[in-house]
């Protein structure tokens, strides 16, 4: 029985990981770009709104009693999402890039105001098909029953679509990263915009592009634990901004490498999950297990400033606005 | 060789902008303000139809409720309570040290609070007053260590504060939660409401001891940031690290000092927010006070004035938006949430204009419809085109004067004076007669023109063509009478200030 637990306690890890890593990989990509998008919480929130919109969209086109169609249950919300949260992006982008606007303050505002526009619409979708048809179908992505013993069914098969989406998104967004010459001029606009300018890289098209295309990112890790996590039984009161912020210190966790943020996201996931599989943990117990993430990035980010080593460190043009008359 | 590809080119580039006048500044902010006012009013209508008109008054049932004039004391203290946390992190941002942490350090002196008073709760010997200055000391001191372990390793190791700030705040609301739990075994989730050490009623007024307070200590940092030393050192830090060691200060100590001041304000909003307001401990207890805070002090440039300002504007906005949306049956957190956000992006982006402005290229079409759009402007409210060029040898004039008035004696002054004309074209010879012939001349022919009668068009054409020229002729006589009186005066003016910047400037020459 205790095997059983513990298989369902890493298939559960793995799903909120999901979570953290289309979180953590689209903040990665923004910040290499240099830019600090404080905002992420309130952008996963909007996803996690455009996703539930295009999900209800698509459920209204439908009779009451029609079967849903699988592959329109997937394609809606990732599409929505990705539309909403790109748009979150767009604001951020147009604010630091274009106004030129301190991205800490712009950060900031952009959660408030997602936070509470997404809690507001999402009160307004009734979930009465989603948890039971849309959930369902969402779970796995192969149909079938393993054991409850099965470890590699019931761990690596049972997984929805989002689980393996985010790890093909981490995957491929860090070999872009760091095997590519797209990759390789964002880090330079991270690094040294102006230097980056005067080899011919227009930083401010490749700011945009990482803000938005990350934010997309992100915002489908706001649909995946809408429905993934919670089985399409949501509330207007999801803690999604917590994830948000649980990705943002997950890219400092694993030090802007968005391959480490694969693994990191098991670790945030499993310490996340850990509180309901533990025999005779209390509440408080509970409680405390959410707070490690924290203490453990803000560790991370002490040994790594102690050692300043080059390859640790945030990018150096990181939370900087560029102006090319600066100079 | 590269083929030149045709690019889209915008008719204009952005230019950072010195220093502006501080008409144009509030004009700019002002025109913010109103945008999210108005806006805020649409999404409103939009989420609830028909309540336009209502919402603005609703909005003002923030400050002021006719119904319970006493919840004015409310607003004073959201607001109070938001100005505290912006002036407990003004010191911080001065000398660029971006903590954000104000919301954990808040957050853990409200831990503290709530955990003492319920502590001395269960012993009921002891009095009130003692309660509330345990509280005071352990939750300031709670926010000095919240504030300081960042500080710490800013100044040693370089930490990224950004960073370590935000995360302290999550830790600290997660203590909370721990705390909650802890204490809450009976599975209620909330904890007990705290009866004793509550801040006195004044006047039994609700909150009136927190204003006092909050009033008391924004004074003393006011006078902190402008007229010590301490200050001083701050914005010295914040200029640049380097000239700050230079000239012997200890930048190391500085950042802990600083902070540890932010701390211990900090801790004392969240000794308000237990002790004088909520009475108990809730995971959202702070409620974005921290961020919000952050968001004011930037805004306010970290000046003393603007930051009550725009804490004023904030706590209109949350209360105002907070009745409006009740009235409208909309949820009321989200929608005060998606208002003040609103707000503050739109002040944000005001920021933009304030230190940029835009420069329209040479012959594009733009520069000659805004060419345009000047000389209409100019036209309309001065008479005449030429007060650009008027304004510009103002401002040479004055800087000439500025500059060389110390070699001038008083003959060569006036002479000078006596010469200066800024007017780039004479102006013409126009008085009210003239102006009044001319009416004459186009009212006869006006009359001339309905009662004659044309053969053909060419000739009904050719009559019109003198009557709009002698229409032409009456309005460009007003024009000038406009602009002969405003050039005159502002002449007379000019010259005027011309000779006050003399003798001040010969006087000090000659007490030297």
């Amino acid at each position: 029985m205790q095997w059983a637990i513990f298989i369902a306690f890493l298939a559960k890890t793995i799903k909120s990981a999901a979570v953290f890593i289309f979180g953590s990989t689209g903040e990665a990509i923004t910040e290499k770009s240099g830019h600090l998008n404080m905002g992420i919480p309130g952008i996963m929130c909007m996803g996690a709104m455009g996703g539930l919109l295009g999900e209800r969209i698509y459920i209204s086109s439908v009779p009451a009693t029609a079967p849903l169609n699988g592959f329109m249950i997937l394609f809606m919300p990732i599409i929505f999402a990705m539309l909403f949260a790109a748009l979150g992006g767009l604001i951020f982008a147009f604010f630091t890039v274009t106004l030129k606007c301190n991205h800490n303050v712009t950060g900031l505002t952009l959660t408030t105001f997602g936070v509470g526009l997404s809690a507001y619409f999402i009160g307004l979708i009734n979930t009465d098909r989603m948890g039971k048809d849309v959930g369902l179908a969402v779970q796995s992505l192969f149909s079938g029953t393993w054991d409850k013993n099965d470890f590699f069914g019931n761990v690596f098969l049972s997984q929805s679509f989002f689980t393996y989406l985010a790890i093909i998104v981490a995957v491929v967004a860090a070999i872009i990263l760091s095997r590519t010459r797209i990759g390789l001029n964002l880090r330079a606009c991270g690094e040294n915009p102006a230097a980056a300018d005067a080899a011919g890289i227009n930083v401010d098209l490749y700011r945009y592009l990482a803000t938005i295309i990350g934010a997309a990112i992100a915002g489908l890790g706001g649909i995946t634990f809408e429905l993934d996590v919670l089985k399409g039984y949501f509330n207007a009161r999801d803690a999604i901004d917590a994830f948000g912020w649980l990705s943002l210190s997950l890219v400092i966790f694993s030090m802007w490498k968005p391959s480490v943020c694969i693994g990191a996201s098991f670790i945030f996931g499993a310490l996340q999950q850990i509180g309901d599989y533990l025999p005779s943990s209390s509440n408080a117990q509970k409680q405390a297990f959410l707070l490690l993430p924290y203490v453990f990035t803000i560790i991370v980010l002490i040994i790594t400033s102690l050692f300043n080593s080059k390859n640790t460190q945030p990018p150096a043009g990181l939370g900087v606005t560029y102006f090319r008359e600066d100079r | 060789m590269k083929s030149e590809t045709k690019r889209f080119k915008l008719p204009f580039h952005v230019v950072k902008r010195l220093d502006m006048p501080k008409s144009q500044y509030w004009t700019i902010k002002v025109c913010g303000f109103f945008t999210a006012f108005l806006l805020a009013a649409i999404l409103c209508t939009i989420l609830s139809p028909g309540t336009f008109g209502i919402f603005f008054e609703r909005m003002a049932y923030g400050i002021y409720n006719p119904k319970d004039p006493k919840e004015i004391f409310d607003f004073f203290e959201t607001a109070g309570l938001l100005i505290l946390v912006a002036f407990a992190l003004a010191p911080a941002f001065k000398m660029k040290f971006w903590n954000i942490g104000a919301e954990g350090q808040i957050a853990i002196s409200c831990l503290v609070t709530a955990l003492i008073t319920y502590g001395f709760e269960k012993n009921t010997h002891v009095s009130d007053t003692i309660i509330i200055f345990t509280c005071l000391v352990a939750a300031i001191l709670a926010g000095i260590i919240w504030a300081v372990i960042p500080a710490i390793f800013k100044a040693f190791f370089n930490t990224n504060e950004v960073l370590f700030t935000l995360m302290m705040n999550y830790v600290a609301t997660s203590l909370i939660s721990v705390f909650i739990a802890i204490i809450c075994t009976n599975g209620s989730q909330t904890f007990p409401y705290l009866n004793t050490g509550s801040l006195p009623r004044i006047f039994n007024i609700k909150y009136l001891c927190s204003i006092f307070i909050i009033i008391v200590v924004v004074a003393l940092m006011i006078i902190y940031l402008k007229k010590t030393k301490h200050g001083y050192e701050l914005s010295v830090v914040g200029a640049s690290v380097n000239t700050a060691r230079y000239v012997g200060i200890n930048v190391k100590k500085v950042i802990i000092r600083t902070m540890i001041l932010s701390g211990a304000i900090s801790g004392l909003v969240g000794f308000l927010l237990v002790a004088g307001h909520q009475h108990t401990l809730t995971a959202s207890l702070v409620d974005g006070r921290g961020f919000t805070g952050v968001l004011i002090a930037w805004l306010g440039q970290f000046e003393p004035g603007q930051m009550i300002l725009y804490g004023f504007l904030v706590a209109f906005f949350q209360r105002g938006s907070t009745k409006a949306a009740s009235y409208a049956g909309i949820s009321k957190t989200d929608f005060s949430a998606i208002v003040t956000g609103m707000f503050f992006l739109i002040v944000i982006a005001t920021e933009f204009f304030v230190n940029y402005r835009f420069l329209v290229e040479k012959d594009s079409k733009l520069r000659i419809f805004l060419d345009y759009v000047e000389r209409t402007y100019n036209e309309l409210f001065y008479g005449s085109n030429d007060i650009k060029q008027t304004k510009e040898n103002i401002q040479k004039g004055k800087a000439f004067v500025m500059s060389q008035s110390k070699n001038m004696d008083e003959s060569q002054f006036k002479e000078y004076l006596d010469g200066f004309n800024p007017l780039p074209s004479p102006l013409s010879e126009v008085n009210k007669e003239v102006i009044l012939n001319n009416k004459k001349e186009l009212l006869a022919a006006k009359k001339e023109f309905k009662q004659a009668k044309f053969n053909n068009k060419q000739e009904k054409a050719e009559a019109y063509e003198k009557v709009r020229a002698l229409n032409n002729k009456y309005s460009d006589s007003k024009l000038a009478l406009k602009w002969n009186k405003y050039a005159t005066k502002k002449v007379a003016k000019v010259k005027k200030s011309f000779a006050v910047i003399y003798a001040k400037n010969t006087k000090n020459g000659g007490s030297k």
